[in-house]
């Protein structure tokens, strides 16, 4: 577990030194200020949209983070070369995995907890209101789906380059997101191959618009039943541990040639 | 020769500018925004998808539901976390969805469904914004000055507040250019046109004309046989029995009304709704 640890903090190291975050941060303030000085209809402004496009900007922001995070990982270590020296150490290729995971997903939830405190602080001062519970548990919920995603991130890039595991990461995502919830819908009225086809697309797929809780959150519908939310969570870990079990499928054995990657 | 060449090239290139700029046909673009010039007509989508948006505030978050085939575990997971059924904001937090409204003007000026709903609701409020509602009218004519869905709304907002002659004034310029409005559904279209009819005959009753009024309310019998309410009404002023006290009577009662969520919420196939309400609120017998 120390060597885990370890990897973990030199992602957070990286990390910090890249400055990402900060920027990402600072855009998230420039857009919450331009939302907060526009006036409607001479009726001055609302919160609940600026709760809405804040919370989505916050997600956003995560989203891009875990998938390049996690995705630049293992490739920029074969890159540099870096692999080398620290596989020459005593450490497993699980550790390595681990480690780089537990690194990308702590520092994105830190990253998170700030963007979605900045959101909620900016709204709460300017009259909104929002349940801070419903707030909480979004935000977990959320946490439990970016841990997936940065799982599935380092899954795809023990076997691809950087630029085609974060491509093959969004192309999931947007699955999710965009057609998986609109399947039920396209199957009314659909028999055959086709129906096949998209009921096994549906119960494949991982569903990261599960771990989804603004609509609760901006329109005060209040928390997600406990049974469910404790479903939700364990979804999460098993679709974590699923990518980290391919992963290391596709890392345990994997051979590295100096300047192959270059 | 090059500089032949260039010169003949020069004088066709000018001609042909002087003749596309004093050209009756040639009409410069509708936007000059570099908003406009970005999106082009993908405007008229993304203010179309800004409107739903406010239409999804209005039902807290949920939108139009649709026929769907049960998925099992993820789908009630799903159900759990996301809301199906809708329910409507009241109060203060209908001003909620104006942002979105306010963004669908502005990314596309003629879509004026979002004006009207804006104004709508910016007057329906209990603290009574009708200058705001008006502002927002006007901004609506200016950019849509051929649409009578806009003079129409502003006649039912100066009735409810009593503005009798500038109402009257509306109705009349929405009467003319009905004809002419494009682009609003031809059974909407002949509802309107039955509407404007009521309110100019209303206007007219309360003038103390009805035999103009009369006139406007056959000529809404002949669009909307089905209207008994009308139909009483027209019989009423025929035997006398009708008189300008009555008319007086439905505006007191009008001007009181409040608007309810419930009311206007005519879109959804999941909960059951009334147009004739939503378009013409008013109701002539008293009742």
């Amino acid at each position: 577990m120390r060597r885990v640890l370890t990897i973990a903090v030199t992602v957070w190291r990286e990390l910090l030194r890249r400055k990402e975050i900060y920027v990402l941060l600072i855009m998230l303030a420039a857009m919450l200020y331009a939302l907060l000085s526009v006036n409607i209809f001479g009726l001055g402004t609302t919160a609940r949209y600026i709760m809405d496009l804040g919370l989505l900007m916050a997600c956003f922001f995560t989203l891009v983070l875990t998938v390049t995070i996690s995705s630049r990982q293992l490739p920029d270590e074969e890159k540099m070369g870096t692999i080398y020296p620290l596989l020459a150490k005593p450490l497993t290729r699980v550790e390595l995995l681990l480690g780089k995971w537990l690194g990308a997903w702590s520092i994105i939830s830190c990253a998170s907890a700030v963007f979605y405190l900045l959101v909620a602080l900016v709204v709460r001062a300017y009259g909104g209101s929002f349940e801070w519970r419903t707030l909480a548990q979004g935000w977990v919920v959320h946490l439990s789906g970016l841990g997936a995603l940065a799982a599935m991130g380092i899954a795809f890039s023990t076997r691809m380059t950087y630029g085609a595991a974060a491509s093959m990461s969004y192309v999931v995502i947007a699955s999710s997101f965009c057609m998986l919830p609109r399947i039920p819908e396209m199957l009314v009225g659909l028999k055959g191959a086709r129906a096949t086809v998209l009921s096994a697309v549906y119960y494949l797929f991982p569903h990261f618009e599960l771990f989804d809780m603004r609509l609760r959150i901006v329109h005060e519908w209040g928390m997600v039943p406990w049974t469910s939310f404790t479903i939700l969570l364990s979804y999460g870990a098993v679709l974590t541990a699923l990518f980290l079990f391919v992963s290391w499928l596709g890392y345990r054995r994997k051979h590295f040639q100096r300047g192959a990657a270059l | 020769m090059a500089a032949g060449v260039l010169a003949s090239l020069a004088a066709l290139s000018f001609s042909l500018a002087c003749r596309l700029t004093t050209d009756p046909s040639f009409t410069p673009p509708a936007s000059t925004s570099l908003l406009g010039r970005l999106l082009g007509e993908s405007r008229r989508a993304i203010g179309d998808d800004l409107f739903e948006q406010a239409e999804r505030y209005f039902h807290r978050g949920v939108g139009h539901s649709r026929k769907a085939v049960s998925m099992g575990f993820f789908q009630r997971l799903s159900d759990e976390v996301q809301p199906r059924v809708p329910e409507h904001l009241a109060g203060g937090d209908i001003y909620e969805m104006m942002p979105w409204l306010r963004f669908a003007t502005r990314m596309d000026p003629h879509n004026v469904d979002a004006y009207l709903g804006a104004a709508f609701w910016v007057a329906a409020q209990d603290d009574g914004h009708q200058q705001h509602a008006l502002d927002i009218l006007s901004e609506a004519q200016r950019n849509n000055p051929d649409d009578y869905r806009i003079p129409l709304e502003r006649a039912q907002l100066l009735i409810h507040h009593g503005e009798l002659h500038k109402a009257a004034r509306a109705v009349d310029l929405a009467l003319v250019m009905w004809e002419n409005t494009r682009g609003v559904d031809p059974g909407q279209k002949r509802l309107d046109r039955a509407a404007l009819l009521n309110y100019r005959g209303f206007l007219h009753e309360l003038d103390g004309r009805p035999a103009e009024a009369l006139v406007c309310y056959r000529e809404h019998l002949s669009i909307r046989p089905e209207a008994d309410g009308v139909r009483q009404i027209v019989q009423g002023i025929e035997q006398g029995r009708r008189s300008r006290a009555d008319a007086e009577r439905v505006l007191g009662a009008f001007m009181k009304k409040k608007i309810t969520p419930d009311e206007y919420c005519h879109h959804d196939d999941d909960h059951p709704h009334d147009h004739e309400t939503a378009h013409s609120p008013l109701d002539l017998s008293g009742h």
